[in-house]
């Protein structure tokens, strides 16, 4: 018997249902839900067809997740809970045709590489990924060989391009052995979709842990009105941040009401990366701007940015410049609306990376306990919010 | 101060005043105390590339975290660690120097050193490594991708104190700079301020600068580099803050900008700034540090320092870069003694 399930034991006595265990991270959704099956919509603008990131045209996401072993942490052995997600932002070819970008460093504790460089171009030239954080430069080399495999003029006549790698410390495995290879990069690209994303305990998410409770990547969607332009905006985060007490779901407490409920014991567990993204043709200034919306919707779930978290939010617009050379540019009369809908699909991302994650155990016995389901959806009904 | 530029040989060797300020002892970046800086080079045939890592410790002091600045103009280049940098300025990663296609793995290996310095890779103990990548395809074979996790680290911990290496060394193996043989190369300046000596030095990556900049002054066949950029550390012993910091980048930029970088291709700037004169480890019982910050009135002539020691170093740089043969052949020569003195004069216009 772990420690992990032997404390779950004693609460169980005590009258906790702390989700089962699963000594390997399941990542279909099984007893999971996203967060609208449960009854529980997050603002008043319609999501698109997915609900996720990929509702926004040619946006494709993949995961690899590296998930094995048990028990007693071996830098080096084991146990692995890491992996990597890729967001290819667009269908054709990033590097040649390069996208509109924006930044926001609301609390600077962690690593997004590239980020320099797309604020001071103002262009995506790569495809997106996220990580743990002792995995950035394998991901980043990675990246390299991917895109030189891809553009073998890349360092011989054509510049070399900057990848995008964003972390955050995946603390429920061994970290310091950076499970993660090349040719598992090179999987999350190969197996980027559009369509339905994975969510919870998956690539760059699968150690993560968010206001006390596991967590990892969701994702959220949104759609403007027809008569300021019917654009969607699309949003995937990797949740790692917060603490129990501070959780909010659509307004409600719920992190004080639960302040009982199991909770492995984490000293550093922080961070939140997110990426957005638009059809709506967008200057990278504009995307700047779209970037502290994101940081809005993400304090309505309740984070505080505590210091150590290392809050960088990146957002592009998939639309290039056209054929012309020219920038299209949607102008100013529509951005409110787009701003609605970066914080509402922010909020909602946040909490279906919760709502998502299987309860997962990880190095040393430890167990990190998923959002009960039942518990938050008799919250809401105790608010009146359900 | 004379120049002498008809009967230089090299600028370095002859300690040619560029400036108003007295230099350090070594005119080096490690006449800063505290800074350690690193080179590992590799000049193979076609492979002609390597590191160069400023810390702003020795690898065995404990975990502190010390104060940091920057300046960027221009993009397409890489600078890691860059969010720590400009929300806290408060940190203690070494700044490492390597060609683009090779950051991934330098970032790798900084990592490894981070894990060194404690389990949880803080701030103090070196994360979020910073790494500054250029490109030096021009003499180097790049996408051949030589450098690994390993080198970084054997940078790292040839790190010395005294290291005042200028020319065809660590990431300046393959540079070309104003299409000549660029490399790396440094300097300092004393200033006196408030009735206290205080040190600023300078090492640069000259790897930036078109030949259209001087044109005339050459008889040799120039190597233009088409993605260039400068790269540069700035250290002082002064204690200030990071905005301060900033100040003192920029004004790095300045002095290598006095060389001209108007002429296509002009390339980006980027530089890191780091006070040795502070460090930051426990706060007292009362949770309170008291930080003593050099005087404001420092901070003018810390300024003029650092774009003096910058334009030292990048004179430095080309004065002691020699000729090179790299990838298919391809050869950057070094300037003349005509075209240095031409620099000195320019420099100390």
């Amino acid at each position: 018997m772990t420690v992990g399930s032997a404390l779950s034991g004693l609460w169980a006595a005590l009258g906790f249902q702390a989700s089962k265990a699963r000594s390997l991270g399941n990542t279909n959704l099984g007893d999971r839900a996203r967060l609208r099956e449960l009854g529980i919509t997050i603002g008043r603008l319609p999501t698109g067809p997915h609900n996720a990131i990929t509702d926004v045209d040619g946006v494709r996401v993949g995961h690899k997740t590296n998930i094995s072993g048990s028990g007693e942490l071996i830098v080096g052995e084991g146990p692995i809970r890491t992996g990597v997600t890729a967001i290819l932002p667009r269908s054709g070819n990033v590097y040649r045709e390069k996208l509109p970008v924006g930044g926001f460093i609301l609390n600077g504790n962690g690593e997004l590489t590239g980020l320099l460089n797309a604020l001071n171009g103002g262009l995506l030239e790569t495809p997106i990924f996220l990580t743990g954080t002792a995995n950035v430069g394998i991901v980043y080399d990675a990246a390299l060989s991917y895109l030189l495999q891809e553009h073998p003029e890349i360092g011989v006549t054509d510049r070399v391009p900057v990848p995008v790698v964003g972390e955050s410390w995946d603390s429920l495995g061994d970290i310091q052995g950076r499970h993660l290879s090349e040719s598992d990069v090179f999987s999350a690209i190969a197996s980027a979709a559009d369509g339905p994303v994975e969510e919870g305990a998956v690539g760059g998410g699968t150690g993560m842990r968010s206001y006390g409770f596991k967590s990892g990547i969701g994702t959220s969607s949104r759609m403007i009105p027809a008569n300021r332009g019917a654009y969607t905006v699309g949003v995937l985060v990797n949740a790692n941040h917060g603490s129990r007490h501070l959780l909010r779901v659509d307004g409600v407490p719920v992190g004080e009401e639960l302040l009982q409920y199991p909770e492995d014991e984490v000293k550093k567990s922080k961070s939140i990366i997110i990426v957005a993204a638009t059809d709506a043709p967008l200057l990278p200034i504009q995307l700047n701007r779209l970037c502290k919306r994101l940081a809005l919707g993400l304090a309505k779930t309740g984070s505080v940015s505590t210091h150590g978290s290392g809050d960088v939010f990146i957002a592009f617009s998939t639309v290039p410049r056209n054929a012309d050379g020219n920038v299209l540019w949607t102008g100013e009369n529509v951005v409110s609306s787009l701003w609605e809908a970066a914080s509402e699909a922010t909020e909602e991302a946040v909490l279906n990376a919760l709502t998502a994650a299987h309860t997962m155990d990880g190095a040393n016995g430890s167990v990190r306990y998923a959002l009960p389901l039942d518990r938050l959806t008799e919250i809401m009904k105790k608010y009146n919010r359900l | 101060m004379s120049t002498h530029a008809n009967h230089i040989g090299r600028a370095r060797e002859l300690r040619v005043m560029i400036g108003t300020l007295p230099t350090g002892e070594n005119n080096s970046i490690t006449d800063v105390s505290g800074v350690h800086v690193g080179h590992l080079s590799i000049s193979e045939g076609e492979i002609q590339t390597g590191i160069t890592v400023v810390s702003p410790y020795a690898a065995t002091d404990e975990n502190a975290l010390y104060f940091y600045g920057k300046y960027i103009d221009g993009s397409g280049g890489e600078m890691t660690g860059y969010s720590v940098m400009d929300d806290f300025g408060l940190l203690a990663s070494p700044v490492f120097m390597a060609n683009l296609l090779s950051v991934g793995r330098i970032y790798n290996g900084a990592i490894t050193y981070g894990f060194t310095r404690g389990r949880g890779l803080s701030t103090s103990g070196g994360w979020p490594p910073i790494v500054m990548g250029f490109d030096d395809r021009v003499l180097n074979n790049m996408t051949a991708r030589r450098l690994t996790e390993d080198h970084a680290l054997e940078a790292l911990d040839g790190a010395s104190s005294d290291n005042a290496e200028v020319g065809n060394v660590g990431a300046g193996v393959g540079a070309v700079s104003f299409g000549f043989k660029g490399g790396i190369g440094t300097s300092s300046r004393v200033i006196e301020a408030a009735g206290k000596m205080y040190t600023v030095g300078s090492l640069v990556l000259a790897n930036y600068g078109s030949y259209a900049e001087y044109p005339d002054e050459s008889e040799a066949n120039p190597t233009e580099n088409l993605f260039p950029s400068l790269l540069g550390v700035v250290a002082t012993d002064a204690a200030l803050p990071s905005p301060v910091l900033d100040t003192l980048a920029a004004g790095a930029a300045y002095g290598a900008a006095q060389f001209g970088s108007t002429r296509k291709p002009a390339g980006s700037y980027q530089i890191v700034s780091f006070s040795t004169g502070i460090t930051v480890r426990e706060p007292n019982s009362d949770g309170i540090y008291n930080l003593e910050f050099a005087p404001d009135v420092t901070h003018t002539e810390l300024r003029q320092g650092a774009r003096e020691a910058t334009t030292g170093a990048v004179l430095s740089a080309l004065s002691a870069a020699k000729t090179l043969t790299g990838s298919e052949g391809r050869t950057a020569y070094s300037m003349s003694d005509e075209m240095i003195g031409k620099l000195i004069r320019v420099a100390n216009d």
